[in-house]
């Protein structure tokens, strides 16, 4: 009975979360594993959040691994796997096949979410992250409103879940100074402090 | 339980290298084959009455045992030793009976009568749960731990580090995702200036203590070995047919991820509704359901045998993969109060079976045997022993023989206390194969996961059935 109870309390749990999507999604942390991935539902749901308006759709994760939310394949990205009445966080360890697909999948989000902020009105996207974004459609001449842009990016998308030192050193980054917006985009995604839970 | 094993001092290691993903294909048939382990789980309390530790119809007559199979089983005979009674569906198996060593009486820790507990004792010799036994069994130089195929149902395992659970049903998509990564090059792609962020920043928060950084550095070993992976999945061909039954496209699956070296150990949990059969509805219908099962089963060892590992030297898959299929128990006579011929059945953790081949196993045998076989006179089970009965006063659960594991046959007494050691233990199977895999006796399981005598005494093995 207690396993039943709990095994709704976590599917709507769920259902609230994947709605809509909350403006914060810190509140899908709370039955993540620390040092695990966070898993496929709260990663897409945090970037969701932190760069799309609500209610509108933008894209699915799954569609860029050619499937649907739910399918088999992202349960290889973190995600429970049981019944009602039992179930269990798998995959959620990073190995080589879950960083397979992680890739695969963010940086299909990131070159959708960049064309949309590029080149299609910016539709459904946050209005602050647009503003920023808008400043590497084009490449600046001015190195300090690239800078300034980048950061504001990262915080618009990583927010407080890296410290400090992380956001300097990618900043810092050859990688970070030479790529495009879909290349900002994904090297954020597929930061540790994005990817895993802490 | 053990407290330590191979895969948590790996954890804690600098990396895992690329090269661990990289195999040099079959071995030469002057070297040692590779050795792979599959498990195959029957969830939900597979029947052994159906399958291959049947009773004779006589015992329904005599309102002692329940059997909807309506005809009498046969008699399993082991050329290398053993006896039990083969269910109508089991006949399908009998064309295998040279591979299969048949396992029967196996006690799962008592007091424990769930799914949940039994299945984590079947996989981790602690019904609470614990580390997966065959990771114990995999090379320290593989990175992928273990792989887990379809659904493992409330089972608690702690070792998750290098492991990989999917339904085997994704396994075409994950070959697709491989390839368009680049992989079908062979060398992968060529990572991205964001991968390369990544690692670099993977690199850096794994560099300290705490389950942050173990994930980091996780994350950092996944990365590097990323495109080694992607490499070997597109050079998979397609694993199975769409008319394929799920236990077989589980192990085809499996069969292809062991020869290209992407795993050494596959544990592939099955999952069909209808064996669970505490409704009398639903036990009417397990002969039907079993005789699909063996079907499947005898099918999968089949696919095993005529696969071949290394067509030149001769070796099928069968030949260098130990296979171990088990549910987490049995089930009973019948229910309390029910007539035999209009009842369901409950769980039966005292008279669980195994049913192995392959590798290391000797085929054509069969140990131990379960009690609650013969009938006196007056219709009444006779030579039940006081330990029995302590367990189980109704005598609905034939529980597993006393088994003198020097001989390797049944043992004759009657005990009139029950001591778990006197037994075929789950602990007993799970050894037998961590001995087949060579895996160093401290990394056995104990009969007592808890360790009340404070002294850990591995559970003696079933030496009869190896080779």
């Amino acid at each position: 009975m207690r396993k039943l109870l709990a095994g709704l309390l976590l599917l709507g749990t769920l259902a609230c979360r994947t709605a809509g999507h909350p403006d914060d999604a810190q509140a899908m942390e709370s039955g993540l594993q620390v040092g695990a991935l966070r898993g496929f539902a709260a990663t897409e749901m945090m970037i969701k959040s932190r760069l799309t308006l609500p209610n509108i759709h933008v894209f699915n994760l799954a569609q860029f691994l050619n499937a649907s939310s739910g399918d088999g394949i992202t349960l290889l990205l973190g995600g429970y796997q049981g019944n009602a009445g039992s179930s269990t966080l798998r995959n959620a360890t990073p190995n080589a096949v879950n960083m397979m697909l992680w890739r695969i999948a963010l940086s299909g989000a990131a070159a959708k979410i960049a064309n949309q902020a590029c080149n299609q009105d910016a539709y459904g996207l946050k209005p602050h992250f647009v503003t920023a974004a808008a400043k590497l459609c084009t490449p600046p001449e001015d190195p300090a409103v690239r800078v300034a842009a980048l950061k504001e990016i990262w915080l618009a998308t990583m927010r407080y879940d890296a410290p400090k030192a992380e956001m300097d050193a990618w900043l810092a980054s050859p990688t970070t100074a030479s790529a495009d917006l879909k290349g900002v985009l994904e090297s954020i995604f597929l930061d540790p402090y994005f990817l895993i839970a802490h | 339980m053990n407290s330590w094993n191979r895969r948590g001092v790996v954890k804690l290691g600098a990396g895992l290298t690329l090269s661990s993903l990289v195999r040099s294909g079959p071995a030469r048939a002057a070297d040692a084959p590779p050795h792979f382990f599959l498990q195959i789980l029957l969830q939900n309390g597979v029947d052994s009455m159906y399958l291959l530790d049947a009773r004779p119809l006589s015992f329904v007559a005599a309102n002692r045992a329940a059997n909807y199979a309506g005809v009498d089983p046969t008699v399993w005979e082991g050329a290398a030793g053993g006896r039990t009674l083969a269910a109508p569906a089991a006949e399908v198996l009998k064309p295998l009976k040279s591979r299969i060593a048949v396992v029967n009486g196996i006690h799962m820790p008592p007091g424990f009568d769930g799914h949940e507990q039994n299945g984590n004792s079947m996989l981790t010799g602690n019904p609470f749960g614990g580390a997966y036994f065959g990771a114990f069994v995999t090379k320290p130089e593989r990175s992928l731990s273990y792989l887990t195929l379809d659904t493992l149902i409330g089972v608690n395992l702690t070792n998750q580090t290098g492991v990989l659970s999917m339904p085997s049903a994704v396994a075409p998509s994950l070959a697709s995702q491989a390839a368009g990564l680049g992989g079908g090059s062979g060398s992968g792609s060529s990572p991205s200036s964001a991968t390369e962020w990544s690692r670099k920043s993977a690199e850096t928060c794994g560099g300290g203590a705490g389950v942050l950084a173990d994930g980091c550095r996780a994350m950092r070993a996944g990365l590097d070995n990323a495109a080694g992976l992607a490499a070997r999945l597109s050079t998979l061909p397609p694993p199975f047919a769409d008319g394929d039954a799920k236990l077989l496209k589980a192990v085809k699956v499996a069969a292809g991820y062991f020869k290209a070296g992407i795993a050494d150990t596959c544990l592939v949990a099955l999952e069909e509704s209808g064996f669970d059969t505490h409704s009398e509805t639903d036990a009417a219908k397990a002969p039907e359901l079993h005789a699909t099962l063996a079907a499947d089963i005898a099918t999968v060892l089949t696919f095993l045998a005529a696969t071949p590992f290394d067509e030149a030297a001769g070796i099928s898959m069968l030949d260098v993969t130990t296979v171990l299929m088990t549910p987490e128990f049995s089930r009973t006579h019948g229910q309390t109060g029910k007539p035999m011929t209009a009842t369901g059945t409950d769980h039966n953790p005292l008279g669980n079976y195994a049913i192995l081949a392959g590798r290391g196993i000797k085929g054509d045998i069969v140990v131990g045997a379960t009690d609650l076989d013969e009938l006196t006179a007056g219709n009444a089970f006779a030579n039940v022993s006081d330990a029995h009965k302590a367990l189980d006063k109704e005598c609905l659960k034939r529980m597993g023989k006393p088994y003198d594991f020097t001989t390797g046959e049944v043992a004759a007494q009657l005990p009139s206390e029950y001591k778990l050691a006197d037994y075929i233990s789950a602990a007993s199977v799970i050894n037998t194969v961590l001995d087949a895999f060579d895996v160093p006796k401290a990394q056995w399981l104990n009969n007592d996961p808890q360790l009340q005598g404070g002294v850990k005494v591995p559970a003696k093995t079933l030496a009869k059935i190896r080779i």
